[in-house]
């Protein structure tokens, strides 16, 4: 395939797929200097391997697995801070109005997941997202009875913030 | 707040993102042609590049003093001070390479790569505690070393408790960084350890 091909084929999947990507770099980061340089990470890496994919799994398994893998070793801490990206305004904007307190029920559901480990909070995001749990299974690397247990006691660690805060 | 009004939210906020502006196809093209996997990769060959930059640093700046004439107990404690150090650092800097080396995000779990950050941080901080605790006694090395070829007199005295006392307070405000990783750290290996056992 040639490589103009390519990167068609690849920017109509990322135009199709643009919400998860959105929502994960906005999940594991708490500012827009940061999202913006995750977003482009995760773009960076899809197109990486993008090559390999043969739609051996779904689309969206490989595009969660690829983003929240690189929101997990996206180790910001551990570079210097001193060389920050160039802001870019690469994540689309909304088009429709803004919904304030909408905003900040969504503030608020952020900030619960927010407290959740990494893994944690891929699993609920997964799971809100409605994704079937053999897929959270593959993504994961844990089996379906696993993530059964596991979204229960998630739901409880975020029943026990949602009610204390 | 339940968790039923929690999904219903999260819902919402999914149709709300059907109003996302049309990508920037122009802006992607330009993201793709970067180098990939940028910042894994500058961690994992910061530490290759460590592995052979600490001895070779070493080598440049102390090969003045490897004369005969220069070797006695002192110039050979100095040298196992400092080789100890350089030793350590080394094995460190092969052993966070090395549990970056393998990471695949394409096929790797979530669990897994969690695993492969996890070991990372925790040398990494460990490279950061032994070169913060043993920075006096590499210091003392590199005295030692020179011992014979300094000529001590109030001048260099300053110089060195200079240099001491500044490399000192770069490390101590380093301790503020070091903490909040240990911290993350514990978090990590907590997590993980239920996703493990």
């Amino acid at each position: 395939m040639d490589y103009d091909k390519l990167q068609t084929d690849f920017i109509e999947i990322i135009e199709d797929n643009i919400k998860l990507i959105y929502k994960v770099s906005h999940m594991y980061c708490d500012n827009t200097i940061d999202t913006e340089d995750l977003f482009q990470d995760i773009l960076s890496n899809l197109w990486v391997s993008y090559p390999n994919f043969q739609n051996k799994s779904k689309v969206s398994t490989w595009i969660y697995r690829v983003s929240l893998n690189t929101a997990i070793t996206w180790l910001r801490d551990y570079t210097k801070q001193s060389k920050r990206i160039e802001y870019t305004n690469l994540i689309p904007n909304l088009t429709n109005e803004t919904d304030h307190a909408m905003d900040e029920l969504y503030d608020q559901l952020y900030s619960a997941i927010d407290n959740l480990g990494k893994v944690d909070k891929a699993i609920i995001m997964l799971f809100l997202d409605d994704t079937p749990y053999d897929e959270i299974a593959e993504i994961i690397g844990l089996t379906k009875t696993n993530v059964a247990t596991k979204i229960s006691r998630i739901k409880l660690k975020l029943k026990d913030y949602l009610s204390n805060n | 707040m339940e968790i039923e009004d929690l999904k219903a939210i999260w819902q919402k906020y999914d149709s709300k993102l059907d109003h996302l502006e049309k990508i920037n196809k122009k802006l992607i093209m330009e993201t793709l042609s970067k180098k990939p996997q940028k910042k894994l990769n500058r961690l994992k060959y910061r530490s290759f590049y460590s592995l052979f930059l600490v001895p070779l640093v070493l080598i440049v700046a102390l090969q003045e003093n490897f004369r005969i004439e220069y070797i006695d107990l002192k110039f050979v404690i100095g040298c196992l001070l400092i080789l100890t150090f350089v030793s350590v650092m080394c094995y460190l800097n092969f052993k966070c390479f090395m549990a970056l080396k393998g990471a695949d995000l394409s096929n790797d779990s979530i669990i897994e790569s969690s695993r492969k950050v996890t070991d990372f941080k925790r040398l990494f901080v460990k490279k950061r505690k032994f070169s913060l605790m043993y920075f006096p006694l590499f210091f003392a090395g590199v005295i030692l070393i020179g011992w014979n070829r300094f000529h001590f007199d109030l001048n260099l005295i300053l110089i060195w408790i200079g240099v001491f006392v500044v490399s000192l307070v770069i490390g101590f405000n380093q301790l503020k960084t070091y903490k909040s990783r240990i911290e993350q750290l514990e978090k990590d290996i907590f997590e993980l350890n239920e996703y493990v056992k």
